[in-house]
């Protein structure tokens, strides 16, 4: 009986302890099959999939806009190339303790310098988006047609207007075009005449995709005449006047665009005069440019306008006390940006930052006519802006006071707007003249800026270092 | 029993075995005797086993080389059957086991001691298994309670520093909740953030990532806000850091940076006792920097301006054109870091329990303050629970503890400290007369303003864990591990308008408030077999287990900006402008099979195999799986028998020595996909999207091979315990984010390089009673370690991204750096080689000195002595390693900031040997460039070695006569109380600039247990 009984105990046993041993020889086996499938994380989507539609497409194109609003060479922001570029040139003078703006004041730019590098980097992590969106959209057979061609040809204008940047801060820069890690690791430099070269041909293909309407209402997005305005402008830096004064004649003479006839309302939103704005993102927000330049005490803690700008307008020049903001402490006065005027958020919006407006047409046809021999078309076109100013006409009747007269007009008309300043002293070669004199570090290598350190430690191709540093 | 096995095949047999098995508990021993055939008589021993303090439960007695054994019940008894020749063994943890010949007694007293040199009786805990210290073959450090409670520290890891062999630890801010850096036996991987080790917290992984977001958390820890931190130390029982490969190995891909176990408390059986402990500490930072005084300070600013050829000084030089008083000084770092920080902690703790059920609870709640002026402070409040059941049978038992810990943490939105060094002498007083925030006419930026700005920490932490265990016949357990975490931190920072100078007139139009919530939730279940089987001479011990791991990480960050009101901020929703930061989910899935076959004969040869195959969804399809594993070996020579006998010197002796292959996957999720992310880009009413990364799919594991070999011997019946040990640790197919130029669009790619870091080594642990009598003992413990980093191999090194940041054969810790070549008489500048003569300094070119910044040796020695019933017990810790000096950490000396003393000794004043240049403001671009040479050169590196009084306690144990259970206990304590270094920073250990060194702390606490 006893025997018995043991028996039966122990095949209860020997089936449960079988049937575990088996359980768990099977989990060993069969565990390393699917469990570590994982889903796609919710917040991203597979790099095919951003292709299979053209909203989602789009939403990559706004991601460059915004990026190149809140960053890098166009942007307003406070380490953004507009400010940097004007504390850079006569524009503006340095104050404050922020040692790496400081070098950017008082020329005193050290390679190592962390805002230099940002003016680098953002700009080719831009180019790597717009690149990698060029290849994703150029091998969907989703995106078809219209869709295709304006968010080709707006791709194709924003790499070229990056490049401008680049190619007027940094000379002969690498010219990236794929999105091949391999390649762009190693590259070398390209001579800054192939990347002008490649620049024109970019604004020529962006032209010939682009429509000539905006996609909204709004001009924040790149049209034909935007990529036409860019072209004038490329045209102007490289000498081609003939063409430049070409494309300006373009825009000028298309009626969407109208010059405003008070310079009180030019940084307005929803203004005649401008070909591409930045959208500010948000509903209600306005531009970055009135924070970076906004400072209510004396003295700033951050660049303000030079006295030597404030003084350079002509008497009963409206732009001085509509677009320039004294700051007075005790017997001291300081002077201010004052284009954008809103700090703060507004119902709706009241200010975008303009990147192209049609007054730079009128001067860059002027300029080019005023090379060219035309003297009585380049003083009729520098005079729009004179006139709008509440200034008589210009007196000067011969090229080279004309070539003096329209790069005064420059800097008054675009005065802390989109590293204008510097550029117009650097290309028309009155840098040295100008700068020698105000800026304590100035040294005439001081032309371009030197690329960033640490580019030159992890790319041997990118040596030799630019002259000077 | 012994006589009755499987092998010999008798179905009735093993009947009776069964039959055996299944009623042991409940029939009495002495009737099994009837069931098997023994030659000689067996009796009924009984007895009492006590210490010290009198009856001594849950003791341990075996009949030596037999399974018979017994547990002593409340009152210490036992009763088990033997003959008179069999020998009792009586053990139990942290208490010298004792042998006793039964002969014709048949009722025993038995009188255990604790023994701090009998640490090898010691069961360690592995992880998948324990392993007594002296069988163990692997390499385990470990410290227990008793050592934690010594510091009155908020992180677990503050506890370990100094304490373990192989294991670097400094802590990078004296906040409570910052960082701490651990190595164990260095850095593997070339990528700067893979060097984590493995965190297991009673089985459970804890993942130490944080779920800070640095957009909030910037300004406060010295990186984010440190997960390890919200593990309470009060509730650790032991911390153990597995370090070699026979060790780790078992813990697979994820072992390869070693693994530290943090084992809670739990319940012992016996009387229900309560504990309560309370204490009180302060503390300052450890030391201050010598800056300049008001007077040193402006002659440095006057001669900088001359020197620039500047006589009008600018509107801006408030501190030398007269707008400040040139009279005043200040000692900024008394007013903004020289607080006192104070820290009320009590803790709170029952247990008892029967010899078969036993319970834990405990409570901790925690107060610290900074010393920062304001009011920032931290709170904890703990939980800890453990119940531990034990079936009648013995087959079954369940273990669940559970903690819970929820920090609070309210800090200044940024750490005064950088202001502290460098704010002008005679910037003005903090408040006005009428005890406003005073501004000077706007000229000052108050850094008590940025007090007006907060960050406020909020952690919360769950884990959970149960095993379950089931005693098979045959010496087969079934064993399931359960575990449960869950980690909730809420972060926020207010920025309001009230913290920038009132002169630039922002409203609260400008106030912004930044909120990050993360949470992440992750189970395991770890079912396994073990199998046990012992023979006269042999025994074996197999293990098999499988685990599934699945994490879930969940992180929201939003910044809300512009207020009606700063009375509103604390309501993201009334801002005018919200921006979504991070909207991220993550997934991560792990599964593993892993094994243990550990084989030991004659108690002098043993041999551990143990392997694991792992896959991770952290890697693409065809690269999840791998294979991990390490043969471990000892020869406990002592206990052969030419040695063992009448031994009296060599009282222990093992030679033991592993070999294997562990891995490391710390590389986030998803990183092998091809994705677009959605970003907090908005354009035209379009959220944008931009590519994630640079992809390739292609990578897989780094693997890390680690050899170890060690001998441990034992003198003077242990009173001596000297374990020496060798390792290679190789590092190869190393994972890295390869760092590219940015013309690549992005700062790095994934991918495998076929580099490999060695890290070798030479540890030394010593224990050595010194003296012992009836009322004084004096021990002494020491821990040394010997590292070595080394670049093994990088196939085309100088054609990578890295040729300009290591160099074959040297250690990957060096910085490339200038070669210092003294001031130009001519100029008065800072000279660096130009190495390659081509007449300008660049980096590409000239940088080719290099310093190795891993520590050249390090350490800590322990002394405790005790006198009846005064214990004291302090640590030195010593670290021999260079550092950046403060030239590196300092604007150029003549600009607007303080400097530290030795600027004063400069050129021209002191001729060309001077430790300063030709003072700049700030214009001079040449001094400027030499200065930038200068401090990436060889001139700036300092030593910063240090000899520290960690730690010391002094506690004294109040006799009651009236009751034996009632004990109380007072202590002082110290932490960081001496520091012995030439460093001229503020301090060597977190060498910073920006952020509080670790702080000064003395503690006075009292414990009551009845």
């Amino acid at each position: 009986m006893k025997t018995q009984y043991n028996s039966t105990k122990q095949r209860t046993f020997d089936l449960g302890f079988q049937s575990i041993v088996s359980a768990l020889i099977l989990l060993l086996i069969f565990s390393c099959d699917s469990f570590t499938d994982v889903d796609m994380p919710k917040s991203e989507l597979t790099g095919s999939a951003v292709y299979q539609d053209a909203a989602t497409a789009k939403a990559a194109l706004a991601d460059i806009y915004a990026r190149l609003r809140e960053g890098g060479v166009a942007s307003g922001t406070l380490v953004g190339g507009t400010s940097m570029m004007a504390n850079y040139s006569d524009d503006m003078d340095f104050y404050g303790t922020n040692t790496v703006f400081e070098q950017f004041g008082k020329h005193t730019i050290l390679p190592s310098n962390s805002t230099l590098l940002t003016l680098w980097s953002v700009p080719y992590s831009e180019i790597y988006a717009i690149n990698a969106v060029i290849e994703g959209i150029e091998a969907s057979t989703a995106i078809t047609g219209e869709d295709r061609n304006r968010l080709l040809g707006e791709l194709i204008f924003l790499r070229a207007f990056n490049y401008f940047y680049l190619v007027n801060i940094f000379g002969d820069i690498p010219y990236v075009t794929s999105t091949d890690y391999q390649i762009n690791a190693v590259i070398p430099k390209t001579p800054a005449v192939q990347v002008w070269q490649n620049i024109i041909s970019d604004l020529r293909a962006a032209e010939e995709l682009l429509p000539e309407t905006y996609p909204t209402e709004e001009r924040i997005r790149a049209n034909k005449s935007t990529a036409q305005a860019m072209l004038a402008r490329a045209c102007l830096y490289t000498g081609n006047y003939q063409q430049a004064e070409a494309y300006a004649s373009i825009v000028i003479n298309n009626h969407v665009y109208v010059v405003e006839a008070n310079p009180s309302t030019v940084f307005l939103a929803g203004n005649q005069s401008t070909i591409w704005s930045f959208h500010p993102g948000i509903a209600g927000h306005n531009t970055n440019d009135a924070v970076t330049y906004n400072f209510t005490s004396g003295p700033p803690s951050k660049p303000a306008l030079s006295s030597s700008l404030y003084n350079s307008f002509e008497a009963g020049d409206l732009r001085k006390s509509q677009w320039i903001k004294t700051v007075v402490n005790g017997p001291n006065i300081w002077y201010r940006p004052y284009k954008y005027k809103e700090t703060t958020s507004t119902q709706p919006s009241q200010e975008y930052t303009i990147i192209l407006r049609l007054e730079e047409q009128y001067l860059i046809r002027a300029e080019a006519r005023a090379i060219s021999g035309d003297i009585s078309g380049a003083m009729q076109d520098l005079n729009v802006t004179r006139n709008r100013a509440g200034l008589a006409n210009t007196s000067a009747a011969s090229t080279a006071d004309l070539r003096t007269a329209i790069l005064q007009e420059r800097r008054l008309e675009f005065f802390t707007e989109q590293s204008h300043r510097w550029f117009d002293l650097k290309r028309t070669g009155n840098a040295a003249n100008t700068l020698s004199m105000i800026k304590p570090g100035w040294q005439d290598t001081d032309i371009l800026f030197p690329i960033p350190e640490s580019e030159l430690l992890l790319n041997d191709n990118l040596l030799p270092q630019n002259p000077g540093y | 029993m012994k006589n009755l096995s499987f092998n010999k095949g008798r179905p009735h047999c093993l009947c009776i075995f069964i039959f055996a098995v299944l009623l042991s508990n409940q029939i009495n021993a002495s009737e099994l005797k009837f069931g098997s055939c023994l030659e000689q008589m067996q009796q009924q021993i009984t007895g009492t086993v006590t210490d010290a303090s009198g009856p001594l439960p849950g003791v341990t007695v075996i009949v030596k080389a037999t399974n018979v054994s017994t547990v002593t019940d409340e009152k210490g008894n036992f009763s088990i059957a033997a003959n008179s020749d069999d020998i009792l063994v009586f053990s139990f943890l942290s208490y010298a086991s004792q042998e006793i010949i039964v002969g014709s007694e048949t009722s025993i007293k038995v009188l255990l001691s604790e023994d701090s040199t009998t640490l090898k009786e010691v069961t360690i805990n592995a992880g998948y298994y324990s392993v007594k210290d002296k069988d163990r073959t692997g390499s385990i450090a470990r410290i227990t309670s008793k050592d934690i409670e010594k510091q009155p520290v908020t992180n677990p890891l503050a506890s370990m520093q100094g304490r373990m062999s192989g294991v670097n630890i400094s802590q990078s801010a004296g906040t409570p909740g910052s960082g701490f850096s651990i190595q164990i036996r260095g850095i593997n991987s070339l990528r700067g953030d893979g060097n984590d080790p493995l965190y297991i917290v009673n089985g459970v992984p804890y993942a130490s990532q944080s779920l800070g977001n640095s957009d909030v958390s910037a300004g406060q820890f010295g990186g984010l806000s440190n997960p390890i931190s919200n593990i309470n130390p009060a509730d650790i029982e032991s911390i153990e850091v597995l370090k070699d490969a026979d060790a780790t190995a078992i813990y697979g891909s994820r072992g390869a940076n070693g693994v530290v176990l943090i084992t809670t408390k739990k319940g012992k059986s016996g009387r229900t006792k309560f504990d309560v402990q309370t204490y009180t500490t302060i503390g300052k930072i450890t030391k201050k920097m010598d800056l300049l005084n008001t007077q040193q300070y402006l002659a440095i600013r006057s001669e900088a301006f001359a020197n620039d050829g500047i006589s009008d000084y600018p509107d801006d030089a408030y501190d030398i054109n007269g707008t400040w008083d040139q009279s005043r000084y200040t000692d900024w770092q008394k007013e903004l870091i020289g607080g006192t920080a104070n820290i009320y902690n009590t803790q709170f703790s029952v247990s008892g329990g029967s010899a078969g059920t036993q319970f834990l609870l405990s409570g901790t709640y925690r107060k610290e303050t900074t010393v920062f002026p304001g009011d920032a402070h931290f709170y904890r409040g703990a939980v800890s629970a453990n119940i531990t059941h034990r079936s009648e049978d013995d087959k079954f038992s369940l273990t669940f503890t559970a903690n819970y810990t929820g920090d609070k943490n309210t800090l200044p939105g940024t750490d005064l400290t950088r202001l502290a060094y460098t704010l002008a002498p005679n910037a003005p007083a903090l408040y006005d007369p009428s005890g406003n925030l005073n501004w000077e006419n706007g000229s000052f930026e108050n850094p008590l303003s940025y007090l007006n700005g907060t960050y406020i920490n909020s952690a919360n932490t769950l884990l959970a864990n149960a095993l379950l265990s089931y005693k098979l016949p045959a010496g087969f357990e079934v064993r399931t591990s359960l575990g449960f975490s869950d980690a909730q931190l809420s972060e926020e920072r207010s920025l309001p308008n009230t913290m920038y100078n009132p002169f630039y007139g922002l409203t609260s139009d400008a106030s912004e408030m930044v909120v990050n919530d993360g949470k992440r939730r992750s189970w395991i279940v770890e079912p396994q077999l073990n199998w046990q089987k012992k023979w006269q001479n042999f025994q074996i011990n197999v293990l098999a287990g499988t685990t599934f791991q699945m994490q879930k990480q969940k992180a929201f960050a939003l910044d809300a900006y512009g207020f009606a009101s700063n009375a509103l901020m604390n309501s993201v929703a009334a801002a005018t402008t919200i921006t979504v930061l991070n909207d991220s989910q993550s997934e991560y899935k792990y599964n593993a099979v892993f094994g243990r076959i550990n084989l030991s004969l004659k108690d002098r040869y043993i041999l551990n195999i143990t392997g694991r195959r792992d896959g991770s969804s952290r890697f693409g399809p065809g690269n999840r799986f791998a294979n991990f594993g390490a043969l471990g070996a000892a020869w406990i020579f002592s206990n052969e028998s030419l040695l063992s006998k009448d031994n009296s010197i060599l009282s222990f002796g093992k030679l033991r020595a592993s070999y294997g292959i562990t891995g490391n996957d710390q590389i986030g999720d998803y990183q092998y996909l091809d994705t677009y992310q959605v970003t907090p880009n908005l354009y035209d009413g379009v959220v944008g999207i931009q590519p994630t990364r640079l992809f390739n799919p292609d990578f897989g594991w780094e693997t890390n091979k680690k050899l170890e070999a060690a001998i441990e011997l034992g003198f003077l019946k242990d009173q001596i315990f000297i374990t020496a040990a060798y390792f290679q640790n190789r590092s190869s197919n190393q994972l890295v984010g390869i760092p590219l130029p940015a013309t690549t669009g992005f700062p790095s790619l994934q991918s495998n390089l076929d580099a490999t870091v060695q890290n070798t080594g030479l540890e030394l642990d010593l224990r050595s009673v010194n003296l012992k009598s009836e009322n004084f003992t004096w021990t002494t413990s020491l821990n040394f370690t010997l590292p070595k980093n080394k670049l093994l191999a990088f196939p085309d090194l100088d054609a990578s991204t890295y040729k300009n940041k290591f160099i074959i054969g040297q250690s990957i810790y060096i910085r490339k750096l200038y070669h210092y070549t003294g001031l130009d008489p001519a100029t008065g500048l800072y000279t660096v080689e130009d190495v390659n003569s081509d007449g300008k300094i660049t980096a590409a070119g000239d940088l080719k000195s290099f310093i190795d910044f891993s520590p050249k040796y390090y350490g800590g020695i322990t002394n405790q002595l005790s006198y009846k019933n005064l214990t004291l017990d302090f640590l030195f810790q010593f670290v021999k390693q260079k550092g950046a000096g403060t030239a590196s950490l300092f604007p150029v000396a003549g600009s607007f900031s303080n400097q530290p003393v030795q600027a004063m000794n400069h050129f021209p004043q002191d001729g060309t040997n001077a430790a300063n240049q030709l003072y700049t403001t700030g214009v001079n671009a040449d001094a400027l460039s030499a200065n930038d040479n200068y401090t990436l050169s060889d001139a700036m590196i300092q030593d910063a070695s240090f000899i520290r009084l960690k730690s010391l306690s002094l506690s004294y144990t109040i006799p009651l006569l009236w009751s034996k259970n009632v004990s109380t206990k007072i202590y002082v304590q110290g932490q960081n109380l001496l520091t012995f270094t030439k460093y001229k920073g503020a301090d060597p250990e977190n060498q910073s600039a920006n952020y509080i060194p670790p702080l000064k702390q003395f503690t006075l606490g009292v414990q009551l247990t009845f």
